[in-house]
Order: structure tokens, then sequence, then C-alpha cells
């Protein structure tokens, strides 16, 4: 079954805390906070064939952010070790916020979580107001502020569905909400290649 | 000259604005801001910061005038971009009362110049930063253990940002909203192999031509109109309709009185000078 709306995209997925606690890059310590969590930020594994893993612009913020705001029952972690952070800038008006893998039963809060972070990292929504009106007019694409998260669920019998969202900073708690209640898969082999991991600029 | 002298100095921007004594300002405040550190009070160091900030935005904004007068139009474009990032770190900290350092009048301006430039593609550099140190502390960043500086608050009365020590650069794309404005593509002459300017800055230009300060308010609606068919004589019949419908002209827009086309139409609080007071049609 299709969810023909690009803007969202649901696929199966094989990731777990695990898999990514398990990665190399990660040591003992770190690995037994991170399968503590239930919700992690990922990084992109060979982005731009880079060796190293990488995180987009601002997680440092991000993931202060969700240590300081997460409810109790949310244990955020994110996954690299201290000396191996690094962040990628695109440098497009394009908020990519990240990747990140949660338990089934927190998935609900942690997307108001992240959509309450894209709302105050958001501050420039009233000043598209005046290009919008111009670009109306020529008929090119409105200039909504627009971001990108990579959301993998992950119930308790470990099987994972991984949510693209790409579209409009004000629709993704919506969006994801509504398919978290009742997800459409697609094949990944339809996935679109703007949603397809790790992101091109 | 003190903090009042200050107040009342910025406050006085659109009186000022012809002759800034900026430079006594800006040291005035430093001074004072140092003092305020060096007591501990925070809280009025933050206020200086924000005074200072003002100072910027106030002194960009005429600068940006300026340039837009004396048609160079891309120094005014970054500049614009100056204000608008400066603006966004003031107003986390700052409530302005009634425009009185006129930072409400500027934010609601620049968007609108920045409506008018012809602008639509920009390059934007993809970085790898490896290194970042906190301005405050100078301490690298670190992930878990953070060194409690918040980016965009204001210790000791200066603003916390991230300064990347080492980088590397990854490539370059083409974007249509890049987040620096200022990475306009420009032609090379083939002579010189310098950059040469080859934007339209048609409405620009009329707006500075018509402006008598930078704090007098304009506005900006962009609607669309029939222009005259005489304005596209090197089209022919049987080719796209300049309105861009994707019909033949023939069976569009030559049917009509003129062709519907993109339409800009600006507005004064203060009449232009006499020499600009004409309003007839232009490209």
């Amino acid at each position: 079954m299709a969810d023909t709306n690009e803007t969202l995209v649901i696929e199966d997925a094989s990731e777990s805390f695990a898999t990514w606690a398990n990665q190399s890059f990660i040591l003992p310590e770190t690995r037994q906070s991170i399968l503590k969590s239930n919700l992690l930020i990922v990084p992109w594994v060979g982005f731009r064939s880079l060796q190293m893993p990488v995180f987009p612009v601002c997680t440092e913020r991000l993931f202060q952010f969700l240590k300081e705001n997460a409810t109790h029952e949310v244990i955020p972690e994110i996954c690299i070790e201290d000396k191996d952070y690094k962040e990628v800038a695109l440098h497009s008006a394009l908020l990519i916020v990240g990747a990140f893998v949660v338990t089934a039963l927190v998935a609900p809060i942690a997307t108001d979580l992240i959509s309450e972070y894209i709302k105050r990292t958001m501050f420039k929504h009233d000043e598209n107001k005046i290009e919008n009106a111009k670009r109306k007019v020529l008929n090119e694409k409105e200039d909504c502020p627009q971001v990108r998260v990579e959301l993998t669920v992950v119930e308790e019998n470990g099987k994972a569905l991984k949510f693209h969202y790409e579209g409009p900073a004000e629709d993704f708690r919506k969006t994801i909400n509504a398919a978290l209640k009742a997800p459409a898969k697609i094949n990944n082999s339809n996935l679109p290649e703007k949603l397809k991991s790790p992101p091109s600029s | 000259m003190n903090r009042t002298d200050v107040e009342k100095y910025l406050r006085s921007a659109p009186q000022n604005f012809n002759a800034r004594k900026s430079e006594e300002v800006a040291e005035t405040l430093k001074d004072l801001k140092v003092t305020a550190v060096a007591s501990g009070d925070q809280d009025l160091a933050k206020y200086l910061w924000c005074l200072q900030s003002i100072l910027e935005i106030q002194d960009n904004f005429i600068k940006t005038f300026s340039h837009f007068k004396s048609q160079k139009f891309y120094d005014g474009w970054c500049l614009l971009e100056r204000i608008e990032i400066s603006i966004s770190s003031l107003v986390r900290h700052f409530s302005e009362v009634s425009n009185e350092y006129q930072i409400a009048l500027i934010n609601d301006l620049v968007p609108k110049y920045q409506s008018l430039f012809p602008y639509k593609v920009f390059m934007s550099p993809e970085i790898l930063e490896l290194e970042k140190i906190c301005n405050i502390c100078q301490k690298p960043i670190s992930i878990r253990k953070p060194c409690g500086h918040r980016v965009g608050e204001i210790y000791n009365g200066e603003l916390c940002i991230r300064v990347i020590t080492k980088s590397e650069f990854l490539g370059i794309s083409t974007v249509d909203s890049p987040i620096q404005k200022y990475s306009v593509p420009f032609l090379v002459d083939q002579k010189t192999g310098k950059s040469k300017d080859h934007y339209n800055y048609t409405l620009v230009k009329f707006l500075a031509d018509r402006l008598q300060s930078p704090f007098h308010p304009w506005g900006v609606t962009w609607t669309k109109i029939r222009h005259p068919h005489a304005k596209f004589k090197s089209v022919g019949r049987n080719e796209p309709c300049p309105c861009e419908s994707g019909e033949k002209y023939k069976k569009c827009c030559l049917l009509q009185k003129g062709v519907l086309r993109p339409h800009c139409e600006l507005s004064f609080s203060v009449l232009p000078p006499p020499e600009f007071s004409n309003f007839e049609y232009n490209d």
C-alpha cells in the first residue's frame, strides 16, 4: 500500500537501538546509555563519501533542547562519542532536523518534542509573507519554511517503520501523529529520491 | 556622552541619519559595558549590548539606503542580510516600545527591499565543521559535556555564538532559498576576468530615487496588470504567450487589450522630490 503524498513516506526498517549501539564508533559506556534510551539521534553514515559519521548542523542545540525539555518518560541520547562529533552545514533554507530512532511507546511525545524544537527554530515565517506575495503573482512556488526529519519507530516486538518527512514545518506534527495512528507503507524501491538518506542538499 | 545621551541619539535616527557620530556612541557604549561587566551587573551589560546592536542596525540601514542611492545594489543587498541577522538576535532580548529606535520599521522594510531584487538563484556551500568553540569561554564544543553557554544568549554583554576553528569544504549547490543571501552568482567579464553585475535593478533604483529618507515608510504590492502589446512586438503570434500561460500568444493575451504580466506597485508615505514625481510606465 503506497502513500502517494511525497511529504511523508513510510517504509519497513531493520534499524533498532541495538543496531546503532553496536556501531564500531560507539564505546561500551555509551553503548549502555544508548540501549537505555528511547529517543536516539542517529548520524548520517557515508554522507558524501565521508569516512566519519556526521550530523546536520545545529544537532548540538537539538540534543540540549531534547534533554532539557523531555518529560520523565522520554530518555534522549545521541549515537556518537564526544570526540567524534562533527556537523555538516548544507546552508539551505531547508531545516534538516536529523534522524531519530524512537520506541513506539514514546513516539507521539517525541514527535511533539521535535515539533516544538522546529517551532522555536523556524523564526522567520513572517518574513516570507512579502516574498510569497510576490512569488504568488509570478506563479512561483511559495517559500514556506520546510523541514526534513527521519523517524524510525521501533515496536516492542522489534518491528520498525521509518517515517521520512520533508515538507512544511507547520504540518510536521499533525502529519506524523496521523501516520503513527495509521501508517501506510511503501516499498523502499519506490522511495522518492529526495527522501532517501543520507540526504542530498 | 552618557547612557541617556546614547539613548537620545538612537531615538533621533530619523533626524540625524545625514550626520551620524556613531564612532563616539560606539566608544561610549563599549566603555559603559566594560564598567557594567566589572561591577557584575549582567542585566545592564545585556541592555548595553542591545543598544550596541541597535546602533549597528541603524548604521547598516542608513548605509544600505546610501548604497541604493549610489546604485551599489549588491552591497546594499548584503547589508540587508546583516540587518536581518542582527534583528533576529536582538528581538530575543529587547522589546521596543512604539518603534522608538526604528527597529520595527527597519524590520518591516528589509523584506520589502529584498522582494524588489532580481536575484533568484544562489550558491550554497556545504561545509564539514570539524572543530567549534564557544566564543564566551573559548572551550571546544562537547556534545555530552556542554560548556553551559547557549547560542543566542548574552553573557558579559556579548552574544554567544559558535566559532568554527577547523572545517572542510565539501561542495557547492545551487539553491533558490539560501541561508546566506549574499551568495549571489555573477557573470565573469571575459576580457578582465572580473565579475560583472548583470542583474536588472530597475525596481530598487526606482524606489531609491524617490525616497528622501531611509526612515520614510513605504509599501509594495505585487499584482498583475495588462501591459501594452507594443512592449511585446518581438513575440510572434504563434509563439508562447509572454504571460507564461503556456498558450499561444494569438489564443491568449493577443485577444485582450494587453499582456497579463506581474506588476509592482510602490506607495510612499512622503511624496518623492519633484524631479522624480513621474509615475510613468516602467518595464
